[in-house]
């Protein structure tokens, strides 16, 4: 991008107040989840045996949970978790789905419509949780494993996407004049066709991390995600449920927490489209 | 993990034996894809029940969940969506855009227990888990579902608002609406008979495409409010290592999505005349 094109975007961007104020809490969640440990006014892993299940007042911002620990600071930490599972895991789909789309997409044929195609339908006929349950089972518990399960099951999602980009655009003069210029299908994919369906991928991207940051706060909630004490979201969540009564502001938190950076993500990805990709609405 | 830490060799290797699993991956897969084609989803390693007749008790209570949430969300989101289009551009349209945004971001678990924490702790008017057959007392049961079936509803209700928002928006701009409102039809007549109507394939397909979302959500909602239904199950052979049971489950959820899918199909042409199935002549 040069720096036209740039100050174009932001141009036609920050007129949707609604995605700058998205990008403006990401922004503001990355500087936290990067500088955690210097932000955070208590020790998220230090259990206090006196102020166990305090209410949010004068010491604790936000209170402490059952084992006297800070709500303030675990949540602060628990952005790192979050935000890492959304971006690893969309990463992990590109990097996979992207290729495969990209030469199914051109060359189509045999593999394509009965190999890939097929599998892709089989994965996408499960609700998504089920399958990133099943797969964390298969891989063991863990943050790590979770990632890449949710990675997996968001893989699809881009293969149909990228194939059917492609399938458009090539058709489209230009790549037919770079073909008979004699250059080799990989450039053609890699340098005249990918840079040109890059906005509907970044699109998807934002969305999904909003998806992501849910399902591994669910996997989380059900036990198969981070496991204690590492501070996430959806384990704060579970634990606090049980305290509902004597401390409601322990799921409250990690709840409000999780709605924001989704709802944030996913305004920030309608005003990426908005801008990118005005025919899609 | 079935016979404990301390069983001999000898007892594991019978029981590997009994259970298929000194045989290859690949001929313990086809083994299993033959017992399902004669019926059989085969026992669960746990406690030996039958895989197919524990399924298809728990189906019913997920399904009645379903039923719910889907109701729930319909009579939210259609006369939403009715309205925030027929006003496009009013408070009462942006108000509903930021809802739906706010909807979609909840996850469902979450909405799950603040409800518990607003109806069971602090208004105390819900019991706050638990299930009761509604053969057994109605009241109790639609009792316990109100809280699951809403935080599934809500969620669902986001998406088909703005999916109704925006199709009926499509809708009103064609010329059989100028034609009819020309000929000086009422506006309500005009919006629930011709523009509604026609705008309706589209949400069908989107609530037809949730169901699968919502199979998902039950997964986490059955767990929260301790329903024992399908999803729990799934969750409960999980965490207990018991694969047949949880490859039974998974089989027949895929097979219910993919019958939902025909059965979204099949309504379009029910919709929308024009839309033949089988290839008729047109």
């Amino acid at each position: 991008m040069t720096k036209a094109e740039i100050l174009r975007f932001w141009k036609k961007f920050r007129k949707n107040k609604l995605a700058v104020i998205g990008a403006a809490i990401i922004l503001i969640e990355v500087v936290l989840a990067l500088f955690a440990p210097f932000l955070v006014p208590f020790d998220p892993f230090q259990p206090d045996y006196v102020d166990y299940l305090k209410g949010p007042g004068n010491k604790h911002l936000l209170g402490t949970d059952s084992l006297g620990r800070d709500v303030f600071s675990r949540l602060i930490y628990g952005t790192r978790v979050s935000l890492s599972a959304g971006l690893i895991s969309v990463i992990i789909a590109l990097v996979i789905g992207v290729p495969i789309g990209l030469i199914t997409g051109y060359y189509q044929g045999f593999l394509d419509e009965f190999i890939i195609m097929r599998i892709t339908d089989a994965m996408m006929s499960l609700p998504s949780l089920v399958l990133a349950l099943a797969m964390s089972a298969l891989l063991g518990a863990g943050l790590k494993n979770a990632m890449i399960a949710i990675g997996i099951i968001f893989t699809p999602r881009y293969i149909r996407l990228v194939r059917g980009e492609v399938m458009k655009i090539k058709e489209v003069q230009f790549i037919e004049a770079a073909s008979s210029l004699g250059m080799s299908d990989l450039r053609i994919l890699f340098k005249h066709i990918l840079p040109n369906i890059l906005s509907p991928i970044m699109v998807q991207a934002t969305l999904s991390i909003a998806t992501g940051i849910i399902v591994e706060a669910s996997l989380s909630y059900l036990g198969m995600g981070t496991q204690p004490p590492t501070p996430s979201w959806g384990t704060m969540l579970s634990s606090g449920q049980g305290y509902l009564e004597q401390a409601p502001w322990i799921a409250l938190g990690a709840g409000t927490a999780i709605f924001i950076s989704v709802l944030a993500f996913n305004i920030f990805g309608d005003g990426l489209r908005d801008v990118l990709d005005p025919k899609l609405k | 993990m079935i016979l404990g830490q301390e069983a001999s060799p000898e007892a594991l290797h019978n029981l590997r034996h009994k259970l298929g699993l000194d045989k290859p991956l690949s001929v313990q897969y086809f083994d299993w894809i033959n017992d399902v084609i004669r019926g059989d989803l085969g026992n669960s390693v746990r406690d030996n029940r039958s895989v197919a007749q524990t399924i298809f008790k728990k189906i019913p209570i997920t399904l009645e969940l379903a039923f719910l949430g889907i109701i729930i969300s319909i009579i939210i989101a259609i006369p939403a969506g009715i309205i925030a289009a027929v006003k496009k551009g009013t408070w009462f349209d942006y108000s509903g855009t930021l809802i739906a945004l706010g909807g979609v971001s909840m996850p469902s678990f979450w909405v799950g227990i603040m409800l518990v924490y607003l109806f069971a702790v602090k208004l105390d008017i819900l019991p706050p888990s638990g299930y009761v057959s509604p053969g057994e007392d109605l009241s109790e049961n639609l009792k316990l579902m109100i809280m699951p079936s809403l935080s599934l509803g809500i969620r669902m209700a986001a998406v088909t608002m703005r999916m109704m928002r925006s199709s009926l928006l499509e809708v009103l701009q064609k010329d059989y609406i100028r034609t009819a409102e020309a000929k000086g039809l009422p506006r309500l007549t005009l919006i629930i008979k011709h523009a509604v109507r026609n705008s309706l394939i589209s949400v069908v397909t989107v609530v037809g495409l949730q169901i699968t979302a919502f199979l998902g959500g039950a997964v986490i909602t059955e767990t929260i409010f301790a329903i024992p239904g399908f999803g729990r199950l799934i969750v409960q052979s999980i965490f207990n290592r018991d694969f047949p049971m949880l490859q039974g489950s998974i089989l027949i959820m895929s097979a219910m999505v993919i019958f939902v899918n025909i059965l979204v199909d099949l309504s379009y042409s029910y919709l929308d005349p024009r839309i033949k199935i089988g290839g008729g002549n047109v």
